[in-house]
């Protein structure tokens, strides 16, 4: 039997009932869409908080420190045992010191860094206000937000502005292993950076080395071939250092929202359960109402497997059209949702996000599991029909 | 030479449950239906005429005994295949046309053939053909239960006859219809027997139609107790 002809009538026994096929389909799209809606938002946050943890170029990235040991020392020489590794293509480092501002009156203390451009930037932070660290300049700093705003100035105000800070060197990093304070050590801000957290300070690494310092809190090194990170890693501790690997977080992160994805699609399931009962109901009295019909059909000699397509085919045409009205509604109204908490950072100085994220794959597997339930609901409906008796349909009329 | 036996029903028995009994409705009905054969059954509401011809359409076995459509015998066939035969070689008509009522005239009355597996183009175009033949063409489009019962008669009349049965069964034809559409039904199943030499065996229980056909068949407490044919039998 011509298939077309079943899909045909389906659709013209669904279109026969207008409201109602309309208001199960538009049941089954609200429940598409909360799914669509909340599994996004997971998606969305997930990239944001990898974004955030990763930033730059960053798998290819091994953090080395040496976890304040007395006998392990990141200086010079282990650099550059850690440089003979292969498949090391660079490494940069940071120096972490502390120090005290006190310009006008101030007093105000801070984390102090002393790294390159590279390091700032392979650490993902981005300088939002003023410039890097020039090539030639000497003196400068990048501060962030939380330090300006204890200075009382907004970011433009803040670029160009002397600073004086008594720096603290603790021992492990000083040069005579001794600890050590550099008094009135003056500064001109030249960038500034989007973190309201506490106060940080940048300075270029040898301003803060001819301070005293010779060995370094930490480094970065960055692998040619990121296939390579465990074996690099394994060399590294063999020199007596701690690594930390961003992979390693990024995969805790997923753990975390695999989780959170399974209990945000929980929600956007109860509508659509409600909804599926509500579809397999109409489906049902559909049945009912057409239990002369489908006597006539079997009469008329139509067989049973084509009973059971017509039935599952009306099944599936809801929960698809409802699926893929349900993935545009629930794009759409995250778009909406987006563009407003977009509006509202970005009056509040923030910067515009992606808060919904929908993969392709996950797009797919909607439309997937929206047939799945199609044919999931159609299947008691359709094997009841088969069950009909033409003869009782005839004797009783 | 003798005519081709259409419908052999021998012997047959049918039983239906009832309380906690059993009620015998058929008892040891013997009939042969030969092919242009015009057989008109009747007798008194109960006696078993809707039960045989339920059991000749196939949608009932019968309890003992059997019916063989030209040497085939429905009730020992699988479910789909027994519903193929009815479709193709069995036209039926009721005495109130069921429909699909999502689908026009011409598409109801195509559909046994769109069913057997015909393409919907020439089905629907030998539907046009015979509701043209049959008075109704202008109505193809309407849904059947906006046509009157005449016309609705009509269109049932066509859909039995679109895939070319063997033989036409109906069942109280003109019980919903008046006097005057009633009468242009069974001139039309006249027409169909005279004229096209298609083998009709139709129930009744009116009166004034005992004798449209060119056999007549009386039943009574589920037995055929007279069986005569007409001196103007072709």
């Amino acid at each position: 039997m011509d298939p077309t002809f079943l899909l045909r009538l389906s659709y013209k026994n669904l279109s026969k009932h207008r409201l109602r096929t309309l208001l199960t389909l538009g049941a089954i799209a609200i429940g598409i869409a909360a799914i669509v809606f909340l599994v996004g938002f997971a998606y969305g946050l997930q990239g944001m908080v990898t974004e955030t943890v990763t930033g730059g170029d960053a798998f290819k990235l091994i953090d080395v420190g040496t976890e304040n040991s007395q006998i392990i020392k990141l200086d010079d020489t282990s650099l550059n045992q850690i440089r003979e590794i292969a498949s090391v293509q660079d490494v940069k480092t940071i120096i972490n010191a502390g120090a005290k501002e006190t310009s006008d009156g101030h007093d105000i203390d801070s984390a102090f860094y002393g790294a390159s451009n590279d390091y700032i930037q392979w650490a993902g932070i981005k300088v939002r206000w003023g410039e890097n660290f020039s090539e030639d300049g000497a003196r400068e700093a990048i501060v962030n937000s939380a330090f300006i705003s204890q200075l009382s100035l907004e970011p433009e105000q803040a670029l160009g502005r002397d600073l004086n800070f008594d720096v603290v060197i603790p021992r492990e990093i000083a040069r005579d292993n001794k600890y050590l304070t550099k008094k009135d050590q003056k500064f001109t801000i030249v960038g500034v950076i989007r973190d309201k957290n506490s106060p940080q300070v940048y300075i270029k690494q040898n301003d803060l080395m001819e301070l005293g310092v010779d060995k370094y809190s930490q480094a970065k090194v960055q692998l040619a071939n990121q296939d390579k990170v465990n074996e690099v890693r394994k060399q590294i501790e063999n020199l007596g250092f701690k690594t930390q690997y961003v992979g390693d977080t990024v995969a805790q992160i997923s753990q975390l929202f695999a989780i959170f994805k399974v209990v945000l699609a929980s929600f956007g399931l109860i509508a659509l359960v409600v909804a599926t009962l509500g579809m397999f109901n109409t489906l049902t009295i559909s049945l009912l109402e057409r239990t002369k019909e489908v006597a006539l059909l079997k009469i008329l000699g139509m067989r049973n497997k084509n009973i059971r397509i017509l039935f599952m085919a009306e099944s599936v045409i809801i929960s698809a059209f409802g699926g893929t009205l349900g993935i545009v509604l629930g794009v759409i109204i995250s778009r909406i949702a987006n563009a407003i908490i977009n509006r509202v950072a970005i009056n509040s100085g923030g910067d515009p996000v992606s808060l919904f994220v929908f993969p392709f794959w996950f797009i797919i597997l909607i439309i997937a599991f929206s047939l799945a339930i199609g044919l999931g609901t159609g299947l008691y409906p359709a094997k009841r029909a088969t069950k009909i008796d033409a003869l009782s349909v005839l004797r009783y009329e | 030479m003798g005519k081709t036996v259409v419908i052999k029903a021998e012997n047959v028995d049918k039983s239906f449950k009832q309380g906690g009994g059993f009620v015998k409705v058929l008892r040891g009905i013997d009939l042969e239906v030969h092919s242009g054969d015009y057989a008109v059954i009747f007798g008194p509401s109960g006696c078993g005429k809707s039960t045989l011809l339920n059991l000749v359409l196939g949608i009932d076995k019968p309890t003992s005994g059997g019916i063989k459509i030209r040497g085939s015998e429905m009730a020992q066939m699988p479910e789909d295949e027994r519903r193929e035969f009815r479709a193709s070689k069995i036209g039926m008509v009721h005495q109130m046309p069921y429909w699909i009522k999502s689908l026009d005239v011409r598409h109801n009355t195509a559909l046994p053939l769109i069913i057997k597996g015909e393409k919907q183009v020439k089905a629907l175009r030998k539907a046009d053909q015979l509701i043209h033949d049959l008075g109704i063409g202008k109505l193809g489009k309407k849904i059947p239960t906006e046509l009157s019962g005449g016309e609705q008669q009509k269109a049932g009349i066509a859909r039995a006859l679109i895939c070319d049965p063997w033989i036409i069964l109906a069942d109280e034809p003109t019980g919903n219809l008046d006097s005057v559409a009633g009468e242009e039904i069974m001139r039309l199943f006249k027409h169909l027997n005279s004229d096209q030499g298609r083998t009709v065996l139709l129930v009744t229980h009116n009166e004034k139609h005992w004798n449209a056909g060119n056999r007549r068949i009386e039943m009574e407490d589920g037995k055929i107790i007279k069986d005569t044919r007409h001196k103007d039998i072709k």
